[in-house]
């Protein structure tokens, strides 16, 4: 007999949590009531429905105390590098340096949704020239400025080359504000010709040798920029050992991808799994504590599985989602549809599948690199979400357009296209700006019809 | 009465430049006796048109123009935040038969042609590194040039001889000193013109007496976005407003040539020289960090101090230039106007050139 479990409302949650909190809930160091971070601001909160678990209330609570935490380090004397764009690969490496901590201020795309625009960083964005033609990257810009949510980074490193033109000119924008910016370059993942040397990648695309030697060249450029910053030279002994540790982190994040996708109930809601993903970029900033939230959450993914538990009814359309939303909210739309997530592909994949641990590590975070989906050709990204769409038995395909993101004006269609023409499920574009609700009417009928003609085909079959 | 033909000069003011110049787009380049007829297109002041003759084939750099390309190949679908520059040029990929090399300058350029590409082994992709101050990005470009050397060789085309790399080598770098030459004694327009035809044909137009008359009227500097076809009415416009466009510092314009080569680095390592002459010096707007367009304006500025304004322009959607604004107002003391290319604001253009002129008047 199965359960369907309901998620809480933030007003639930104050009641959940001072029952867990009778029953003996133990919670780390930057625990708290949810309701606490929406007196910081954090109103979108108020628009969500949560997993109530204590696993989902310290990964919440791991995502919005970020901020407070890398401020509390800098105090402590580690110095704070904000790596930028490359998506999970520059903080393996800064891991290796244990007086370093990195983040994304990329993740300053979510504040303007987190906070419902309260803090006005688009308006801020908006004046420095980046408006809305780019993406909603251009928080972070504004961010920057206002200097009221992370603390300034003592040292910038970001990717260039096969990257997103809105964020290139953001970013290179901060360097002119006086936030100098170690580049390093990328290059557009390409076929190897023939005989020429070239090497399999996490994930199953193959690129030539010679792509993974300049990358790996330049990857050991942002190691001396670290050292520098550490007063110490890379141990290579020590990269070795965090490349292992964080593949331990990508393996729980694999496989709780894949129990919730396989389960015939969903034993995690959509916006929590998106919120986990998200972890494997870099760890939030605490990588022992990502460790402690991945566990938790298989542990309670487990236990609802062995007892049949889970959000969604056995007959929820299996939704492939590509693409983060800028809008969380979403996330919780498409289950109170009718539908869930079973596939996901939101632009770092290359941060999920394990380093390979043969190669010498710079070769091997090269790799990594270089098996990001957004640095090599669409159709590349296209097999792979076919591969994952077919292993997960997706039935529909949602494509979240992020508004005025350069890969986004032509990717869409030729997603769409292959991915129909292989598994002849539906598929749509939506675009999802940071607040959604003016456009919820209609982002609610294109989902409703994407489900509702999945749910068609599946009676034909 | 018949009617006399009369065959204006390329450049001449109202005669579409393409239209011109596609008529030649069959006649063979002759180097050393050698009649090179093959075409291999591209776009990218990355990629030495050098090179690609050393190889035995013509290289012909594309102006685009929508409409010409639109009635065989395959176009990529017009969408919001889509380029249209991009798609263009994209367009040449959706021509069958037709070698193109394509250089990863925007992330549109990287994009736009993926979806139209109807022969992938008649397409090239060169990486030109954002990066640049380092030797490890000096070596790949190079290495990619290698790459595209071992590409033309596979499609027919022949290894280059040091003897013939100088010989052609020196034909452009003096073709590049003729127009730059000439460049005080020629309307904007036709310098556009003659040296779109350098770059079509390998040779420099005659600069016709129609086109001598040298502009004695307020000089503007052209900044910012690749042109199309159909931008270039924008010299025009900004003539009959009483001003002429004295730098070209449009992508693809003379801020994005190369260096002079160096007659000792060509005799000891021709192509290390070509390398080096496009690689280091073009201040382009991707590159990252661009501090040398900055330095390359404030340069043209402090040169070129007859300079009364800038007018900038941009594609639509181009993020890498439009980003750039307020950074160029602060940093250049001369005033700017910004002329977003492309839409149906002919007219409404015209008279914004116009209102700017009064004001720096």
């Amino acid at each position: 007999m199965s359960t369907l479990l309901q998620k809480l409302t933030l007003d639930d949650w104050n009641e959940q949590y001072a029952t867990l909190h009778q029953q003996g809930m133990k919670e780390p160091f930057y625990g708290g009531p949810l309701c606490r971070h929406v007196l910081d601001g954090d109103t979108r909160l108020e628009k969500l429905e949560f997993d109530p678990s204590p696993a989902a209330l310290r990964l919440w609570n791991l995502l919005l105390t970020e901020e407070q935490r890398l401020h509390t380090a800098r105090r402590q004397g580690r110095h704070i590098v904000g790596t930028m764009k490359d998506l999970g690969t520059i903080p393996v490496l800064a891991h290796a340096f244990p007086n370093i901590l990195p983040f994304y201020p990329d993740g300053a795309w979510w504040t303007p949704c987190i906070m419902e625009m309260n803090d006005a960083l688009l308006h801020v964005a908006d004046r420095l020239g980046i408006d809305e033609t780019f993406c909603p990257v251009r928080a972070m810009l504004a961010a920057f400025v206002t200097q009221k949510h992370f603390p300034i980074p003592d040292l910038l490193i970001c990717s260039a080359g096969a990257v997103c033109d809105d964020f290139s000119a953001i970013v290179q924008r901060l360097h002119d504000m006086g936030h100098p910016v170690h580049w390093w370059d990328i290059p557009h993942r390409r076929e190897p010709a023939p005989n020429e040397v070239s090497v399999q990648l996490p994930g199953g695309c193959i690129a030539p040798q010679t792509q993974i030697t300049f990358v790996a060249s330049e990857l050991k450029r942002v190691a001396d920029a670290l050292s520098e910053l550490a007063g110490t030279p890379l141990d290579l002994n020590q990269l070795t050992a965090t490349i292992q540790r964080i593949n331990k982190v990508r393996k729980r994040l694999l496989s709780l991808r894949e129990k919730v996708f396989l389960a015939s109930h969903s034993p995690l809601p959509a916006l929590e799994l998106h919120i986990a993903e998200m972890l494997s970029i870099h760890f939030c900033s605490d990588l022992t504590e990502t460790e402690a939230v991945l566990d938790d959450l298989l542990a309670e993914v487990d236990r609802r599985i062995n007892t049949q538990q889970g959000f969604t009814s056995t007959d929820a359309i299996r939704v492939f989602w590509v693409n983060p939303v800028a809008d969380l909210r979403l996330m919780n739309r498409l289950e109170n549809l009718g539908g869930r997530l079973c596939g996901t592909d939101f632009m770092f994949t290359h941060a999920i599948d394990p380093i390979p641990e043969s190669p010498p590590p710079l070769e091997a975070l090269a790799q990594s690199a270089l098996a990001d989906p957004m640095v090599g050709p669409t159709q590349d990204r296209a097999r792979r979400i076919l591969r994952d769409a077919r292993t997960f038995a997706a039935e529909a395909l949602v494509i979240c357009r992020i508004p005025g993101a350069s890969h986004c004006a032509t990717e869409g269609p030729q997603l769409a296209d292959t991915i129909r023409a292989e598994l002849g499920i539906p598929c749509i574009e939506i675009e999802v700006p940071p607040i959604e609700d003016a456009l919820d009417g209609s982002i609610r009928t294109k989902l409703e019809a994407l489900l509702e003609t999945a749910r068609s085909n599946r009676r034909d079959r | 009465m018949a009617k006399k033909t009369v065959t204006l000069p390329i450049g001449w003011r109202g005669q579409p430049v393409a239209s011109a110049l596609q008529q030649k787009e069959q006649e063979p380049i002759n180097i050393k006796g050698h009649n090179l007829t093959k075409n291999v297109y591209y776009a990218s002041s990355f990629v030495p048109p050098e090179w690609i003759a050393a190889h035995g084939f013509r290289p012909y750099r594309i102006l685009p123009d929508g409409h010409a390309a639109s009635t065989e190949a395959i176009r990529v679908p017009e969408r919001e935040g889509l380029c249209p520059y991009a798609a263009d040029i994209a367009a040449q990929a959706g021509h069958k038969n037709q070698i193109m090399v394509f250089a990863n300058t925007c992330d549109q350029m990287r994009r736009a042609p993926e979806s139209v590409i109807q022969d992938p082994s008649r397409t090239f992709f060169m990486h030109i590194p954002a990066t640049w101050n380092n030797p490890e990005a000096e070596t790949y470009y190079q290495s990619e040039l290698t790459r595209l050397g071992g590409y033309l060789e596979a499609m027919g085309g022949s290894a280059p001889s040091k003897e013939n790399m100088l010989s052609i080598m020196q034909r452009y770098e003096a073709g590049r000193q003729e127009l730059l030459a000439s460049r005080k004694s020629c309307c904007a327009r036709a310098h556009i013109a003659r040296t779109s035809h350098f770059y079509q044909t390998g040779t420099c137009p005659p600069l016709h007496n129609a086109l001598r008359s040298a502009p004695t009227s307020t000089p503007l500097m052209l900044l910012g976005s690749h042109l199309r076809q159909a931008d270039l009415a924008i010299f025009d416009q900004i003539e009959n407003a009483g001003a002429h466009v004295a730098i070209d510092a449009t992508d693809g314009g003379e801020r994005e040539w190369p260096r002079a080569l160096q007659p000792q680095n060509m005799q000891t390592d021709p192509l290390h020289e070509l390398a080096q002459a496009y690689f280091l010096t073009i201040p382009a707007v991707f590159r990252r960090p661009n501090d040398a367009l900055y330095q390359w304006l404030q340069q043209a500025v402090e040169t070129h101090s007859h300079l009364r304004g800038i007018i900038f322009v941009t594609q639509p959607w181009c993020d890498l230039w439009k980003a750039e604004l307020p950074r160029l107002q602060s940093a250049i003391s001369l005033p700017i106007l910004h002329v977003p290319l492309g839409g149906g604001a002919h007219e409404s253009r015209a008279t914004r050139i116009e209102a700017f002129l009064e004001m720096i008047a």
